[in-house]
């Protein structure tokens, strides 16, 4: 199993109450359903897991947020040409490299666009762009980080599915809302001991989990 | 009642192995179970014509669910009502069909059992077209919508998001009673959401039933994606599962997907404790494990009654839980056993005692929640008196302000009945819009030459432009600190001059670069402009000065010339001739311009607080504090006539229409009024103004005013036609209203009948030969009668043809008073003798007479469904007929005098006598007791009408006093008077309660606006 790393409570905090959609179905189910093009449901599920990730990337290679949504569209009109003759195999490279590929190509279009619009025809575009690489692409550490958040928020909403919803607010107040363990307390009727065991508990889980999402990431639907 | 976006219901069914795959279309997780597809579109096309519903008329759809849809309707006693209605074509196995309907059968018993499920009132069903259909009680309206949308539990939390936790433990306790009673029945609800619960007169309801299952057939997978248990739905625990979501969205105003974090805002919140303890009941009904639950709903309800009573839960479950450890230590040990059960028993005293205790609360609560209803109907009808009274005397702010209160919040009660419509309706008053920009004192209005452009100033420190013609602001400009006390626009209408009232400031407004070029001066009463373009101000004198002085300005607002003795009040001729001025002393002075030459004196003018001379220049109008109109002769100096108007009120302000003929006045009675200006009669009074009038002015076309005042607002009236409803004189019968409200047939003298619309007075067919109207058809295009003959008749009410007829064989006896249904069901005929004499016209004429009254009968009413007939006698009693069997059901006794009028409630639950004797007794259909008996009345009891909704019963006395009572309370809800005469007359509401059709004793229909009336052009 894939090392998640350590998580920071800074880290956690930027996702506190983050409405994650569903992370039932595997990706390899999603992906195998996207090839119904006519399946919207099926694409607004693909629009909601990845869409902040590939909007974030937009934003931070330097779009505006107009400019990140047509991105993001783009992307998944992109995505949707594609699927026809997706065959999902991780022998390949990751699905997360894949799609970073497909959503750069796009931001590259946009910046294209963008300096002919600027009748700069001869201007050299951005050097990232010019670079064959996906690793040593500059957007490629802001694409990681950006997947890692999305990670992080699909491993806190695992472990929220998996313990007592006693034990997730006790988390969630200590952890995510940093509230003086006296309040927490009186308000949930717990001891500190309990506290202190749930912190424990939750960290260890959400640790799991997140290696366990990375895993399935980088070896495919078989390590699941 | 269900949502569209909120629809998504699972059949794990359609996951037939053997059945082919069905396409996805729309798609949700379910935890633990795969996901099936939902069975409509997003685009499929709903039936744009519904089918025909008996007895009902569907007016617009207000809700889409997944299987149907549910549609407003009305029934034909004009009673609203919510039907849902469920396609077979929205199934794809008639199984699930039928398992919808089956669901229905079982829950249509109860619903009517317990107060916590939405009443089912009827059932239908048509195979032929693959549907059936259920009628249900209406939810209250969303507050807030254009049109009538049911107040879901999802609508409400939207519109207050975070509920205190007492009201959120109060509604689960509401909720978890009637699910204990579905439970105790042995059926599962199977999807309880907040789109799935109603309001209806302010409590919570459970509906959408149509998932209810019995325990053991639940074998579907149903419900809503965040509501559905980890184990899965169809039991008891899952339904306090769901519950427990729902609290938890109610409690915290979070998703249920976001369950279980708590608000970020909970730290600062004022419940924190009680919130404690009811997220404490919250974690338990959501546990997942199901035995970790709630083992009954009703344990869950007295937990909830525990936090409303403000009592701990966790004190309670402490001390469960120690009764438990003393139950295992007293096994264990055995010497302890006899201390261990002494505490064992102490503690499950104490809890049960602490559940008794909050039971005992929760009754408690209901009671006082009782009387405080009671208190507030008392109220009610105290504060409709109160309104009608300062109408009455012309405060219409006072009167909006009473009725203002009684407009239901979220949640609420609604208590209103039509009084409270009509009494909103004439507090509008007659303006023909509104404008609302200004937000202080509106001093002063001037017109532009045109009479295109209106500028108003005012004590908010702004000044505004108008279009005139559509009302729509132009520009504005502001002065900060100077409140604006009158204002003038210069002749080339480049400049506007201003007094500000509280700075003694003097300001001129250059319109064109928008600059301001002020200078302090004494306090100031008045500004014009002198037809060469100076300015002038009248101002307060010296204090040893009788009257004021008139000042001329330079261009830098510097004074030039001063007149004293003048007046601090002043107005140019239009020729440009003469200047008038007058204030404090009682004269008027005359002045020639150029030159201010003094050329006449009007004596006793009294205080003038106005002047304006007639557009020939000849005639000047003045206003005094006293409310005393004068109209002078300028050349003679002599007066040509003089009124007091306003009530003896100080009047503000007076204009001259451009032709001369008329003058507006607007006074300290908050009201305009227009009278002629040869005569000085008063003509028209335009009423709703909230406070006193200071200024008014004509439209260029003199067809509008305009007004404004200390209430803010500004004013526009149609000065040349009324708001005023039609009325109708001759009339010899009570009014009977189509179904859409928009006609009315009234029977006049020489038995004409006149179709007529009830908005404009407009007649539309007038028919002839008529002795009794009975009413429209359902579809309004006919009118059921009985004509000369006697024959019964359907006639068109589009070019009045006859469409159907049925001879009636003739009644023996003299008559004394007969009846026609609306539907044309029922012919009835009071004789002289006490016979009543009934004909069936839908079994051809069948005849059947009913004996039982000893003298004459003067009162007949048949029940809205026409089961049962009310008769009212000379012989002081009314009798109660089933017309089925044919027999009496009941004598009401108790008047002392004869029943000369008789009344049935829409839902037939009262009955109301009216008596010669002054009296109104209102009966309990079903008890027979009499809950009221309303006093107070004069000369006789002429005719009772129980408006729609049933909270009023209209009465009409003799004395042509039109009484509202509210039944709540059995209390006077404000009265109208209507014109005095002699003869009967009649009332008669409009199915839904936008009218009431009055027929006074001098035979004259007055049309009162209800519901519908409150709509105001406000922009």
């Amino acid at each position: 199993m894939a090392d998640p790393g350590n998580v920071s409570t800074t880290e956690l905090r930027r996702h506190r109450g983050a409405v994650v959609p569903s992370w039932e179905a595997t990706r390899h189910s999603l992906l195998t359903r996207l090839k119904d093009l006519g399946d919207h449901q099926g694409w607004q599920r693909f629009s909601d897991t990845y869409g902040g990730v590939i909007h974030g990337l937009a934003l931070k290679a330097g779009c505006s947020a107009t400019e990140a949504d047509e991105v993001l569209q783009e992307t998944l009109i992109s995505v949707a040409r594609e699927m026809p003759d997706f065959r999902y195999d991780p022998s390949r490279g990751s699905f997360k490299s894949w799609l970073f590929c497909v959503a750069r190509r796009r931001i590259a279009d946009l910046f294209r666009r963008r300096a002919r619009q600027e009748r700069n025809l001869a201007g050299a575009a951005p050097e990232w762009e010019q670079l064959p690489d996906p690793a040593s692409d500059p957007l490629n550490p802001v694409w990681e980080d950006e997947w890692r958040q999305h990670e992080l928020q699909c491993a806190l909403e695992r472990v929220k599915q998996k313990v007592s919803p006693g034990q997730w607010q006790m988390f969630d107040l200590a952890v995510l809302q940093d509230w003086p363990t006296d309040r927490i307390c009186s308000l949930l009727g717990v001891n500190r001991a309990q506290i202190y065991m749930a912190r424990m508990r939750l960290n260890r889980l959400l640790k799991l989990e997140l290696g366990r999402i990375i895993a399935a990431e980088t070896a495919g639907p078989a390590a699941r | 009642m269900r949502q569209a976006a909120e629809t998504s219901k699972f059949k794990a069914d359609h996951l037939d192995p053997d059945a082919p795959l069905p396409r996805f279309t729309a798609l949700e997780r379910v935890t633990n179970v795969a996901v099936v597809p939902m069975k409509v579109s997003p685009d499929q096309p709903h039936p744009a014509t519904p089918p025909a519903i008996a007895d009902h008329e569907l007016l617009r759809c207000v809700g889409l669910g997944a299987y149907g849809e549910v549609w407003l309707a009305r029934s034909v006693m004009g009673v609203p009502r919510a039907i849902k209605i469920v396609w077979r074509s929205h199934f794809d196995h008639a199984r699930t069909y039928e398992r919808e309907f089956a669901g229905l059968k079982k829950f249509e018993p109860l619903s009517r059992r317990h107060p916590g499920f939405v009443d089912i009132l009827h059932v239908g069903r048509n195979d032929e077209v693959g549907y059936f259909y259920y009628v249900m009680e209406l939810a209250d309206a969303a507050p807030g919508a254009a049109n009538y949308q049911p107040l879901t539990l999802a609508e409400f939390l939207r519109q207050r998001g975070r509920l205190p936790v007492a009201e959120c433990a109060r509604h689960g306790a509401a909720l978890a009673e009637a699910l204990g009673f579905l439970h105790g029945e042995g059926l599962a609800h199977r999807d309880i959401k907040p789109s799935n619960i109603i309001f209806v007169d302010g409590h919570p309801k459970l509906a959408d039933i149509g998932l209810v299952a019995g325990f053991g057939d639940a074998r579907s997978f149903v419900g809503t994606d965040g509501y559905i248990p980890p184990e899965g739905p169809g039991s008891a625990r899952a339904d306090l599962f769901s519950l427990g979501r729902v609290l938890y969205e109610l409690a915290t105003g979070k998703s249920r997907h976001e369950f279980p974090d708590l608000p970020a805002d909970l730290r600062d919140a004022p419940d924190l404790e009680s919130f404690a303890e009811l997220n404490e009941i919250i974690l338990r009904a959501c546990a997942p494990d199901p035995q970790e639950r709630h083992a009954t709903a009703t344990e869950l309800r007295g937990e909830l009654l525990l936090v409303d009573a403000g009592r701990s839960v966790r004190k309670l479950r402490q001390n469960e839980r120690r009764a438990v450890t003393w139950r295992r230590f007293g096994l264990a040990a055995l010497a302890l056993s006899v201390i261990g059960g002494a505490v064992l028993v102490a503690e499950r005293g104490r809890s049960l005692q602490a559940r008794q205790r909050a039971e005992g609360e929760a009754t408690q609560r209901r009671l006082v929640e009782d009387q405080e209803l009671t208190a507030r109907e008392n109220l009610y009808a105290a504060d409709m008196n109160l309104a009608q009274q300062a109408m009455d005397v012309g405060n219409y702010g006072r009167a909006e302000e009473l009725l203002a209160s009684y407009r239901p919040r979220a949640g609420q009660r609604d208590l209103r009945g039509f009084e409270w419509f009509h009494f909103i309706d004439r507090v509008r008053g007659d303006s023909l819009g509104v404008l609302r920009d200004h937000t202080e004192v509106v001093s002063s209005l001037c017109l532009t030459r045109d009479g295109q452009r209106l500028f108003s100033a005012s004590f908010d420190s702004t000044v505004r432009e108008w279009s005139v013609a559509d009302l729509k602001p132009l520009r504005k400009w502001e002065l900060p600190g100077v409140m604006f006390a009158t204002c003038a626009l210069s002749p080339d209408e480049q400049t506007l001059a201003f007094e500000g009232g509280n700075r003694t400031v003097t300001a001129a407004l250059d319109l064109a670069r928008g600059h301001w070029i002020t200078n302090r001066l004494s306090w100031s009463s008045a500004i014009s402009f002198a037809p060469d373009g100076q300015l002038v101000r009248g101002a307060r004198a010296l204090i040893f000065s009788t009257n004021g002085v008139v000042e001329f300005l330079d261009r830098n607002l510097q004074p030039q010339v001063t007149l004293e003795e003048a007046g601090g009040r002043l107005a140019f001729s239009p020729d440009g001739k003469l200047l008038a001025t007058g204030s404090w002393g009682t004269s008027v002075r005359l002045w020639a311009w150029p030159g201010l030459k003094p050329v006449g004196t009007l004596t006793n003018a009294g205080t003038v607080m106005a002047l304006a001379f007639s557009p020939d220049s000849r005639r000047l109008a003045t206003v005094s504090r006293a409310g005393e109109l004068a109209l002078w002769d300028v050349a003679a100096a002599q007066p040509l006539a003089r009124a007091t108007l306003h009530d003896g009120a100080t009047v503000w302000c007076v204009a001259f229409s451009p032709d001369g003929r008329r003058l507006a006045t607007g006074g300290n009675d908050q009201a305009v009024r227009v009278c002629a200006a040869e005569t000085l009669r008063e003509e028209r009074v335009f009423r709703g103004h909230r406070s006193e009038v200071w200024s008014v002015v004509w439209t260029a076309d003199g067809e509008r005013l305009i007004s404004a005042g200390k209430d803010s607002t500004i004013r526009v009236w149609d000065a040349t036609a009324s708001r005023r409803l039609p009325s109708l004189s001759g009339v010899n019968a009570r009014p009977v209203f189509s179904p859409d409200e928009r006609w009315f047939a009234v029977r006049q003298n020489d038995d004409v009948v006149r179709v007529v619309e009830a908005q404009t007075g407009r007649e539309r067919v007038r028919l002839t030969d008529v002795l009794e109207v009975g009413g429209f058809s359902p579809n309004g295009r006919s009118l059921h009668l009985v004509a000369v003959g006697p024959v019964w008749e359907r006639r068109s009410t589009e070019d009045g043809s006859r469409l159907e007829a049925l001879p009636l064989p003739p009644v023996p006896g003299t008559l004394s008073k007969r009846l026609l249904t609306a539907d044309g069901h029922w012919y009835v005929s009071g004789l002289q003798s006490g016979e009543v004499v009934v004909q069936d016209l839908w079994r051809g004429g069948e005849t059947f007479s009913l004996p039982g009254h000893q003298e004459m009968i003067v009162a007949l009413a048949v029940s809205p469904t026409g089961r049962y007939l009310v008769t009212g006698s000379i012989d002081r009693s009314a009798k109660l007929w089933d017309l089925e069997t044919r027999r009496t059901v009941h004598t009401f006794s108790g008047h002392r005098m004869a029943v000369g009028s008789v009344a049935f409630s829409l839902d037939e639950g009262l009955i109301a006598t009216g008596g010669w004797d002054d009296v109104v007794r209102v009966w309990d259909a079903g008890t027979r007791q009499c809950r009221h008996t309303l006093t107070g009345l004069t000369e006789g009891v002429q005719d009772l009408a129980f408006a729609p909704g049933d909270r009023t019963l209209a009465v009409l006395s003799g004395s042509s006093r039109l009484t509202f009572w509210s039944l709540a309370s059995g209390r006077e809800a404000g009265m109208e008077s209507l014109p005095r005469g002699v003869g009967g007359g009649w009332l008669q509401f409009s199915p839904q309660g936008r009218w009431l059709g009055a027929v006074a004793p001098g035979r004259e229909l007055r049309l009162l606006r209800g519901a519908g009336g409150e709509t105001e052009i406000v922009r």
